[in-house]
């Protein structure tokens, strides 16, 4: 097969598969075995338009087209604050969150450490990670020996640096707060899922004079580590540290995919609105339903 | 291999979880279930590991002395203590004596209301009839104070024609909790007829709480009990457990949680100071909200409380939706990176 067809042929067959999702939906009869009832022909047709995104600029990637993505300064300053610890010669926290492995903001923390464990172990500067829950501690102590190994520095990983501290919440925010005071990290990373204890976290590791850079996608927390940290890695911007941190062509296509998906909800939010806009003012009996029209009502 | 194998489970799982919102078939559902199911199991094994954990990193520091090591101590002494409360000991070594209700009865006498008379072991019971308040199994004059300390005389109640849902209990949580239901009924049982079931109430116990207990008018019941202390952590909560985290760890955990309000009050301070515009426009939305929420606002100009309600319900819900959007599809973007083994950066290399 050349390397046109390559491209071609996934990227077709993604395509018909986005295509066929979105015309059969509220077409197909639901059995015991199939459904596409409600908005699930949508999902699939998304899932599958980001697919045959993500082949597209990967070939372009490997074409050796530069894949643009905008500097992010929370993700920049991590390189930068595990510099500082080092000559400060105090340690790095991160903390993986509140939630359990199988939250996607517990998994997509976990992604970013493995990085953050590579540049501690580059730099010879000491990694402390507290975590909540004792199933993310071990994925956690896997994923930060990796990156040690991955640095060339397996001898250097310390198992017991990466902690269970307690699955209560504020036994977990004094806790974390214990080795704030103690240790006196230079850095601080909290990424991840947080609620009521961000901003316990965040302000006592203010005190310490710390670096300290978030991320999260809880609504409801971003304003407290905004306030309390000196960088805050908001919702989506989390999710792409992993790719922006290793500039690996399938990630950064994986992201620009994510990117015009973006394009594409914005196009229809705006039509959306002028949608609404024309219910307003006409008042017509038959308002036009986008949403009705998307997942096949 | 290393790395390839789990690879190939992480993709099989991911897509079989994706499935499971378009196949509704049931076979299918008991599968995922299943998955889900040993997931529970394997972060259930995981708290031993956290466990051992909590002492390799604790116990060095402690034999060390190092920097507050007395901390330390009190972790994981209080870690045992609530451990061995945790267990159900009094289940230990088969079923768990739940305690005794017996119910035994006079020959009847006249009609009208029956008689209910109570002859609890345990001293501070209370007794819930058909949802009332609680009385006193043993008082001193009045059964209703139950503020008052158990006294001598022992709690006798008529009960008229009619079911009765009968429950005895301690005042706090953590002890065996007998709860039996009466039927006074019009006409008198035959005397082998109540022989049987008073029989068969001594043998099952623990039954006489499920079906109603026959009495005749004018006939006296006498319900005694032995409330056991439970142990450990789960449905019904210990009493040790109970107490310890009532009277420990909930103030503990309320007191963290205090400390918030001091340190929104830090950094809202550090927030709202006007350094560049961004943070003078800041300083200045939160200022008109807070006008336009507290009554002094109201009260100086309707205008406040509308501006508020603008600022929260357009400019603050066009931010948070937006923020939304973007991170639902960062994290799908995520989601397909795991599963189709784009990142693989958690994973050892082969």
């Amino acid at each position: 097969m050349n390397a046109r067809l390559k491209i071609i042929v996934p990227i077709g067959v993604t395509i018909g598969v986005a295509a066929i999702a979105f015309l059969w939906r509220g077409n197909v009869e639901p059995s015991r075995w199939f459904t596409l009832e409600g908005p699930r022909a949508m999902y699939v047709a998304i899932v599958a338009a980001m697919a045959a995104l993500l082949y597209y600029y990967l070939f372009r990637a490997r074409r050796g087209d530069e894949i643009y993505i905008r500097r992010i300064a929370g993700v920049d300053a991590i390189e930068e604050s595990v510099g500082r610890s080092t000559e400060m010669g105090r340690p790095v926290l991160y903390v993986t969150g509140v939630e359990d492995i199988t939250n996607i903001q517990t998994i997509a923390s976990l992604l970013v450490l493995g990085q953050v464990a590579e540049m501690t172990a580059e730099y010879d500067t000491e990694l402390k990670v507290a975590n909540f829950y004792p199933i993310t501690m071990v994925v956690a102590e896997e994923i930060v020996k990796q990156g040690y190994t991955n640095a060339g520095r397996p001898d250097a990983h310390k198992p017991q640096n990466v902690m269970f501290i307690s699955s209560e919440q504020f036994a977990f925010a004094a806790g974390v707060n214990g080795i704030i005071l103690r240790d006196q990290p230079a850095t601080n990373i909290y990424i991840g899922r947080f609620f009521a204890e961000s901003l316990i976290l965040a302000e006592t590791g203010y005190l310490t004079k710390a670096i300290q850079i978030a991320g999260t996608a809880e609504i409801t927390q971003l304003p407290f580590f905004i306030a309390a940290c000196d960088y805050t890695l908001i919702g989506e911007e989390m999710y792409a540290v992993s790719a922006y941190m290793t500039r690996e062509s399938r990630l950064l296509a994986m992201l620009k995919s994510t990117d015009v998906i973006k394009a594409f909800v914005i196009a229809l939010l705006l039509a959306g609105a002028v949608f609404a806009t024309y219910n307003h003012l006409a008042g017509s009996h038959e308002p036009w339903d986008l949403g009705g029209w998307l997942v096949g009502k | 291999m290393k790395s390839t194998i789990p690879l190939v489970i992480g993709c099989f799982v991911g897509w079989f979880a994706f499935g499971e919102l378009y196949v509704p078939h049931e076979d299918y559902r008991w599968v995922f279930e299943f998955l889900r199911d040993q997931a529970q199991i394997l972060a259930a094994m995981a708290f031993i590991l956290g466990g051992i954990n909590v002492i390799q990193v604790n116990y060095p520091k402690i034999r060390r002395r190092e920097a507050d090591w007395q901390y330390k101590v009190v972790l994981l002494v209080g870690a045992v203590a609530m451990g061995t409360a945790g267990l159900r000991w009094h289940a230990l070594g088969g079923e768990a004596d739940s305690g005794s209700m017996a119910v035994s009865g006079t020959a009847a006498v006249g009609t009208g209301y029956a008689t209910l008379a109570f002859d609890s072991a345990d001293r501070d019971a209370l007794v819930i009839i058909d949802g009332a308040p609680p009385v006193r199994a043993w008082h001193s004059g009045n059964p209703s104070d139950i503020t008052k300390p158990p006294g001598d005389q022992a709690l006798s109640v008529q009960l008229r024609p009619g079911e009765h849902v009968i429950t005895v209990r301690k005042p706090v949580e953590g002890y065996a909790k007998h709860e039996v239901s009466i039927l006074v009924a019009d006409n008198e049982p035959t005397s082998a007829k109540y022989e049987i079931l008073k029989r068969w109430v001594e043998l099952l116990p623990a039954a006489a709480a499920v079906l109603p207990i026959n009495v005749a008018p004018g006939q006296v019941v006498t319900v005694s009990t032995d409330l056991v202390m439970y142990w450990g952590a789960g449905s019904p909560h210990g009493r040790v457990f109970t107490w310890m985290y009532d009277h420990i760890f909930f103030p503990c955990n309320a007191t963290m949680f205090a400390l918030l309000a001091f340190f929104i009050a830090s950094a809202a301070f550090r927030a709202f100071r006007a350094r560049n515009t961004e943070s003078a426009l800041l300083l200045g939305a939160a200022i008109l909200v807070m006008i336009g929420l507290v009554p002094i606002g109201r009260a100086m100009s309707p205008i406040f409380p509308e501006i508020e309600e603008w600022i929260m319900d357009t400019l603050n819900t066009t931010g948070r939706r937006a923020i939304m959007m973007g991170a639902a599809l960062g994290a799908i973007a995520t989601g397909l990176r795991v599963i189709l083994g784009i990142e693989r950066s958690h994973l050892g290399s082969d």
